[in-house]
């Protein structure tokens, strides 16, 4: 292993670790500089405790001992931020707009047409994927919606 | 083009007429919602199920209530989303509980508050009861009183939560007895009793209808109401009756309600219909069987009762 | 011996026409993520409406019953545990049906369910009387003194590295406290109106476990060649039998777990799984290989699961107190027709009542039945391509995630905590002991609040915690859970070779 991919492993171990630290350092701000502070014992308790944890786990970090978890490279990240971004824009956008069953047809059928391995030049494929999304909602329309009568969000349609 | 402005003014008045209730006159022409802001199984769940089940007669709305829980943090979820976005036509109506939600409204900021909300008809008043464990050695409230003056601060009563019917009785029993208690707020009113069954507090106040089930593990020592409850505990004093001043402040009314902007029509049809519905025989009967107290008002009733709660609550949370 | 007399209603026609149909889709429900045991009761009670009290408790009875042991499909399957309860399962769970042994875990599964649930009936059915009072005494400081056993547990579970474990627990307990606490009456953390309700528990489950496995599916990009797609290889049923029956200790340690934790009203039956889980690792002389696939760590995890179920009534049949949030879902649904828990409801409704509890017993049995089939039929589930199933979990996950409360709220909050535990799950971090850390949180807080008042009326904070056989009781288990967990560390330390750079 050379030198820089060392020092890279390192500075990727320290990044979430940061982020605790920070929310950690975030918790305690907030509930030492309450008013009343005796609703926030619990939370200034947890707030040392994550600092503390924090800063251990980054010293193992900077010191190259933490040997758990490898980390995103970059590749990995551009496969899967497609889905992500389908994912936020389906729960965030689609389903409360369009409503669930609507919003979950198109969440699911674009989810599932972006990672299928089959060619998107046969119209079979296409075929099997729109088949496929119609069959998975008409079950958990006739379980969910019909016989469980379960509220589901309404936008513009069901 | 003003041929295309026209074309498309026709078709903006044909949706704005398809989206709008077709007219109050109609009304209802598809099933009703009531959003209880509380979890399904909860006493104010399982009523309003029980007092919706005959919507559907001609005599009544002619069409069904569905039931939506929109349970969290004691109610104010619930509450806050229907003041701010349910539809104002009345097919979206909302259960309500006094004092609950007035006392949030004035605590908190919340959306709603007795201004933006408009009763319908109430149908049930639980009043909160004075309770020991049965193997306690106070058998009156004067025993009560007696040790709570003598021992200021030491005498511990359960409830339900900051700010609920149960804390407000039990600010007005503090006041009355004259001596200092110690508040213990738990989470609901099953986890409240729970701790005066298993000796954990020495008393509590909790529901009627809650006492009334477990009546067999506890002593029921008086109900913060102005009258007795004929119904289930006829032997039972009131507080006033001891000579304890507590009125019904704290009694737990529920009822259903719309917003404020409801089309002035559709408020007087459900205002004459419901409190009928609410009186309906299989509703009264099913009501009793599930140990629920039924207080049937109309609206001007819940009207004036709304004003008069805020009024004191406010001055009673203004020292808190 | 009086249930035996009510078991003619049971087995009527129309009686196994609902217990069969409650099992089947209790079972299916329960394998559902994000449909929990309570609300699948729920959404149930409007049913009962329709159909005479005994029926419909029959219904409520057998779902309940399902629900909870179907919670472990997904979990061993998809490492996606169907409630709270069933996290434990998924550790070894889905270990075992990475290696191909998906059927072999599931069957081990439900006989184990099985074991468990039957006992805890019994105890239902025989101990009742007995056990009423004594689960009543259970307190805020005892309570307070258990969600800290709880806490213990937190840095060895499913984690590699102890400070991650804790620093995951911590975070959880951060995110338990965010909302409106009816006991203190205050307002925390609500940066976001998103979070006025709080987190809830079961979005929080949906978000941490499904988000992170639905992303790991998604990895290979459109090739599929990085998801481990798993096999199931077929399974001898009597060969499971006899692997659950060789696995006592473990099996005994989770009944104990199940019924204890089941008993005690407010104590989050969430935690059984994990609690024995933990207790027959430490028992165990595989313990190092617990987490790796090792079948002993379902059995402690399903026995306690379902060993809670019965228990869990006692408090709410007898003196019509809810000690679970099922049971306090389960009162309303007895209410609704007119049947009051309590002291008389032995006299007054013996018929419903022991319809109710025999319903329950035969739910197992036919939880068991169908729960083996099930398990033959797993090798089709997991056959599905990648991209179907991460899309078809991710509609069921947001479908869940807002049944909860109808409330949307809830969706955004499990995907904005799902796509924060994916990243760090990349750095070896784990949701188990997150979800931990948001279960025992409120029970820690609230019982050392309730606690403290009542102290204050009493004789001051330290005799109230730490007097008593109870409390003592419990401190020691603390102890020694400490001690156990510091130890192995330090023997894990020189076991290993000094580390030398990061991988």
């Amino acid at each position: 292993m050379s030198q820089q991919d060392q020092v890279a492993g390192r500075v990727q171990q320290s990044i979430p670790v940061l982020i605790t630290l920070g929310l950690g350092l975030w918790i305690a701000y907030e509930s030492f500089t309450v008013e009343d502070p005796q609703p926030y014992l619990f939370p200034q308790l947890i707030s040392i405790a994550m600092i503390g944890l924090s800063a251990a786990a980054l010293f193992r970090a900077v010191r190259g001992a933490n040997r758990t978890g490898a980390g995103i490279p970059v590749d990995l990240l551009l496969r899967i931020a497609p889905g992500i971004a389908v994912m936020l824009v389906y729960v965030l956008v689609l389903a409360p707009q369009l409503g669930f069953y609507t919003g979950s047809a198109v969440g699911f059928f674009t989810l599932y047409s972006l990672y299928d391995p089959n060619s998107h030049q046969s119209v079979r494929t296409w075929l099997t994927r729109i088949t496929i999304t119609a069959g998975f909602m008409l079950v958990i329309y006739l379980v969910f919606a019909l016989a469980l009568q379960v509220q589901t969000p309404r936008g513009l349609f069901l | 083009m003003s041929k295309y402005v026209k074309r498309f003014g026709m078709l903006a008045v044909l949706a704005a007429a398809m989206t709008l209730p077709a007219s109050a006159a109609d009304y209802p022409d598809r099933p009703v919602s009531l959003m209880v802001a509380y979890s399904p199984g909860g006493a104010t769940d399982f009523q309003a199920r029980i007092v919706t089940m005959v919507a559907a007669n001609e005599e009544y709305l002619g069409q069904p209530i569905v039931i939506i829980n929109r349970p969290g943090a004691g109610g104010k979820v619930g509450w806050n989303k229907f003041a701010s976005g349910a539809r104002k036509d009345g097919y979206e109506l909302a259960a309500y509980n006094v004092p609950h939600f007035i006392a949030q409204s004035i605590k908190f900021k919340t959306k709603y508050n007795v201004e933006n909300l408009e009763p319908i008809a109430n149908w049930g008043a639980d009043p909160a009861v004075f309770v020991v464990n049965r193997d306690s050695p106070f058998n009156t409230m004067k025993d009560v009183q007696d040790f709570a003056k003598a021992n200021p601060g030491k005498l511990t009563v359960s409830g339900a939560g900051l700010f609920v019917g149960h804390h407000i009785a039990y600010l007005q029993i503090e006041k009355a007895l004259d001596g200092k208690l110690k508040y213990v707020p738990h989470k609901g009113g099953a986890p409240a009793l729970k701790s005066v069954l298993g000796g954990q507090v020495m008393a509590g106040v909790n529901n009627l209808s809650d006492a009334y089930r477990s009546r067999d593990s506890l002593k029921i020592l008086g109900i913060a109401d102005v009258q007795r409850n004929e119904e289930f505990l006829p032997d039972v004093p009131t507080l006033k009756e001891l000579g304890f001043d507590v009125d019904d402040s704290s009694v737990n009314f529920r009822g259903v309600m719309v917003r404020k902007g409801t089309p002035p029509e559709v408020i007087d049809m459900l205002a004459a219909k419901v409190p009928e519905m609410f009186k309906n025989k299989r509703v009264a009967k099913q009501m009793k069987a599930g140990g629920s107290p039924v207080r049937v008002m109309t609206r001007d009733q819940v009207k004036a009762m709304w004003a008069k709660r805020e009024a004191f609550l406010k001055q009673l949370l203004a020292g808190l | 011996m009086e249930f035996l007399q009510h078991f003619g209603p049971v087995f009527t026609l129309t009686s196994m026409a609902i217990l069969c149909g409650g099992t089947i889709g209790g079972l299916l429900l329960g394998a559902t993520p994000g449909l929990s045991p309570t609300m699948a009761v729920a959404l149930l009670i409007p049913f009962t409406f329709h159909m005479t009290p005994i029926h419909g408790l029959m219904l409520l009875g057998a779902a309940y019953t399902a629900t909870v042991a179907g919670g472990a499909i997904s979990a061993i399957l998809l490492k996606i545990p169907g409630a709270p309860a069933n996290i434990a399962t998924a550790l070894d769970g889905n270990a075992m049906a990475k290696k191909g042994e998906g059927a072999r875990a599931l069957q081990i599964c439900f006989i184990s369910s099985f074991i468990g649930g039957v006992l805890g009936i019994l105890v239902l059915i025989f101990l009742t009387p007995v056990l009423a009072k004594w689960a009543l005494g259970f307190g805020p400081s005892h309570l307070f003194w258990i969600a800290i056993l709880g806490v213990t547990i937190i840095g060895s579970l499913d984690s590699k590295s102890v400070i991650k474990g804790l620093l995951a627990g911590a975070v959880g307990l951060w995110i338990a406290m965010i909302g409106y606490d009816s006991i203190q009456g205050v307002e925390r953390f609500i940066f976001s109106e998103h979070l006025e309700g709080g987190v809830h528990i079961i979005a929080a489950l949906i978000g941490l476990f499904a988000i992170p496995q639905i992303i790991e599916m998604l990895e290979g990009g459109r090739t599929n060649r990085q998801y481990e797609i798993v096999k199931v290889q077929p399974h001898s049923i009597v060969k499971a039998i006899s692997e659950t029956f060789s696995k006592m200790r473990a099996a005994v340690i989770g009944s104990v777990v199940g019924i204890i934790v089941g008993l005690i009203p407010g104590a989050g039956g969430q935690i059984a799984g994990l609690v024995s889980y933990d207790q027959a690792r430490r028992f165990s002389p595989n313990r190092d290989k617990f987490g790796t696939g090792e079948s002993e760590g379902v059995v402690a995890a399903e026995t306690a699961n379902n060993a809670m179920v019965g228990p869990s009534l006692v408090p709410l049949l007898t003196l019509s107190v809810p000690g679970s949030p099922t049971a306090a879902v389960l009162l309303g649904g007895l209410l609704i027709h007119g049947i009051f828990p309590g002291p008389n409801l032995f006299v007054e409704h013996a018929d419903v009542a022991w319809a109710f509890i025999n319903s329950l017993l035969i739910g197992q049995v036919l939880m068991l039945v169908f729960g083996l089939y099930i398990a033959g039929l797993a090798a089709h589930v997991v056959r599905i391509p990648p991209p179907i199933l991460a899309s078809g979990i991710l509609v069921l996950s947001v479908f869940g995630a807002y049944s909860v409360q109808s409330s949307y709220s809830d969706v955004v909050v499990m995907l904005v905590l799902g796509l924060g535990m994916y990243f760090l799950s990349k750095y070896g971090f784990s949701p188990a002991p997150l979800v931990l850390g948001i279960i025992l949180g409120p029970i820690a807080e609230s019982n050392y609040v309730q606690g403290s008042i009542i102290a204050e009326a009493g004789d001051g904070l330290f005799s109230y915690f730490f007097t008593g056989t109870l409390n003592l009781f419990l401190i020691t288990l603390v102890v020694a859970s400490i001690v156990y967990s510091v130890v192995s560390e330090i023997r894990i330390r020189r076991l290993e070779p000094r580390p030398g750079v990061a991988s």
